[in-house]
């Protein structure tokens, strides 16, 4: 194994990503381990243990469910599965962008003592979050078959809306989590952009429930497309379009590259402000 | 094949902020306002003008005082801090003997973080099995190893790092002051698993106040001051130096 550091290089965008690409295969197994103890801390000591990934989303769906079926006036079987579809996808980009600010800082009692490739941190919370968007995913599956709604054959496309949404939420968190270093408070704007932004995704309402001259809120907020997919994908109506894909794709891999590229520029100085 | 480190012309610099974590709402209000800089910054060198090459068989102690570079040396070595200006090449993989309470998860066993702390260092599952019984065996903790660490005495932990450091045979191996770890009986044990490493050809850095141990072990020293290293050779001759015209005259 021969590293060469030389501060006359000069770091091309395409050597960095495919260092940076190496890097993490390298270390893939402290990415296991890591996502591992994040999930095995997030449900341990509990009772039921792992039941309670698939039981807690399902339980709070239910809970939901009944409110707003009350609150909307609307058959509470049918309205359930399409406030989930909605939700779901969106709890999952929010707890991994909300959550992901804090990586880069958190990760510095490693970044500190070993070398370790910056990307796998926010890799670590996204992975986990997936996962746990998986086991969402599986509730609502069950809600699903349980009152009786037909579920399309495009559901078997639901791994590609992952992994576009997977690559959308590690773009943001891993320009969130380099910024997050700079300005500490980003995470608390963050977290109430999000909150704010929850009623320009129809979650709980359709988009037609809004007046025809406001709709176009909704076309420049990135999030609606994703969870547009997700729904779509899921209910196998309105047909999907490819621009359905390419949205989401395009908007995800321009987060990405761009992220790499913020990482590339603050890669060496990042350490002397943790 | 053989290891080993040259570095040449490094100079590592350091910038101590004013405020090293101003918010947003205050770069901005700052902004707005049109007052001064937010945020002032001094220029520190950490390490100036580095120029070193370290041979496979060679265990380089590294002596000075607070804050002359010593740690920071090693970090650059590692990759964890990159030079301003300078060039580092390393043949063979780099092992930092991990300070006490880093990659290890308190709530595991200790044959766990064995894989955990290995992964940390970049091993496989695969290569860190290899070493597990050897591991358990050095650090004595054959009893414990499926107790959670946090139940581990300081030394118990001490004891695992170090074995988990030096058994996983790194072919450079970077050592800041955590050999305390452990009673005298371990240390003992610690120091002639130190020299038994360096028959394989590989290189050990050692990064120490204790001058004592700096002679015994090792079979090169560099002195530090200031971010410069201003003078290696001998050990026994180094230590003498650097006791009477750095410590004394200080």
């Amino acid at each position: 194994m021969v590293t060469v550091f030389d501060s006359a290089d000069r770091e091309t965008y395409f050597r960095f990503v495919s260092k940076t690409f190496r890097d993490v295969a390298l270390f893939r197994y402290a990415l296991q381990n890591f996502v591992i103890n994040n999930l095995r801390t997030r449900y341990r000591k509990s009772f039921l243990g792992f039941l309670w990934s698939l039981l807690s989303p399902l339980l709070s769906m239910v809970v939901l469910a009944v409110v707003f079926s009350f609150a909307f006036k609307q058959d509470i079987k049918t309205f359930a599965v399409y406030v989930f579809t909605g939700l779901i996808p969106w709890l999952y980009i929010n707890s991994s962008i909300s959550g992901g600010c804090q990586t880069m800082i958190y990760a510095e009692g490693f970044l500190k003592k070993v070398y370790i490739p910056k990307l796998l941190f926010p890799l670590t919370l996204v992975t986990t979050e997936t996962v746990n968007f998986v086991f969402s995913i599986i509730s609502l599956y069950i809600l699903a078959v349980a009152v009786g709604t037909t579920l399309s054959w495009t559901f078997a496309l639901l791994p590609l809306v992952i992994l576009i949404t997977f690559i959308f939420n590690l773009g943001w968190v891993l320009i969130l989590s380099i910024i997050t270093v700079y300005f500490r408070d980003l995470t608390h704007i963050v977290t109430v952009v999000f909150q704010a932004l929850f009623y320009l995704v129809p979650i709980v309402y359709p988009v037609e429930i809004l007046p025809e001259k406001f709709q176009w809120l909704f076309y420049y907020n990135p999030f609606y497309y994703f969870i547009v997919l997700f729904r779509k994908v899921i209910y196998g109506t309105p047909a999907l379009t490819w621009g359905d894909w390419l949205i989401p794709a395009g908007l995800a891999l321009v987060l990405f590259l761009v992220g790499m590229y913020i990482l590339m520029r603050r890669d060496r100085e990042l350490i002397f402000r943790l | 094949m053989k290891s080993t480190i040259s570095i040449s012309n490094a100079s590592l610099r350091f910038q101590i902020f004013s405020n090293p974590t101003p918010t947003l709402k205050e770069t901005v209000v700052n902004a707005m306002l049109r007052r001064g800089k937010l945020v002032t910054s001094r220029d520190f060198y950490a390490l100036n003008d580095i120029n070193l090459t370290i041979e496979g068989g060679q265990r380089v102690g590294i002596i000075g005082l607070n804050g002359a570079g010593k740690s920071t040396l090693l970090k650059m070595i590692v990759g964890i801090y990159a030079p301003q200006s300078g060039r580092i090449e390393v043949h063979g993989r780099v092992t930092p003997m991990i300070e006490i309470g880093t990659g290890f998860d308190v709530e595991l066993s200790g044959r766990e973080n064995i894989y955990v702390n290995g992964a940390i260092l970049g091993y496989s599952p695969q290569e860190m099995a290899r070493y597990e019984k050897d591991i358990i065996d050095f650090s004595e903790l054959s009893e414990f190893i499926d107790v959670p660490v946090k139940y581990y005495s300081t030394g118990m932990y001490g004891r695992l790092a170090f074995s988990i450091a030096t058994m996983i045979e790194p072919e450079i191996l970077l050592v800041d002051e955590i050999f305390s770890a452990g009673d005298a009986h371990f240390v003992a044990k610690g120091a002639r698993r130190m020299m038994d490493m360096i028959k394989s050809s590989q290189i050990v850095l050692y990064v120490s106040h204790s001058l004592g141990q700096i002679v015994e072990l090792c079979n090169h020293v560099i002195i530090l001051h200031h971010g410069r290293i201003i003078k290696q050779g001998d050990p026994r001759e180094m230590v003498d130096y650097y006791i009477n015209e750095i410590v004394n005259s200080g």
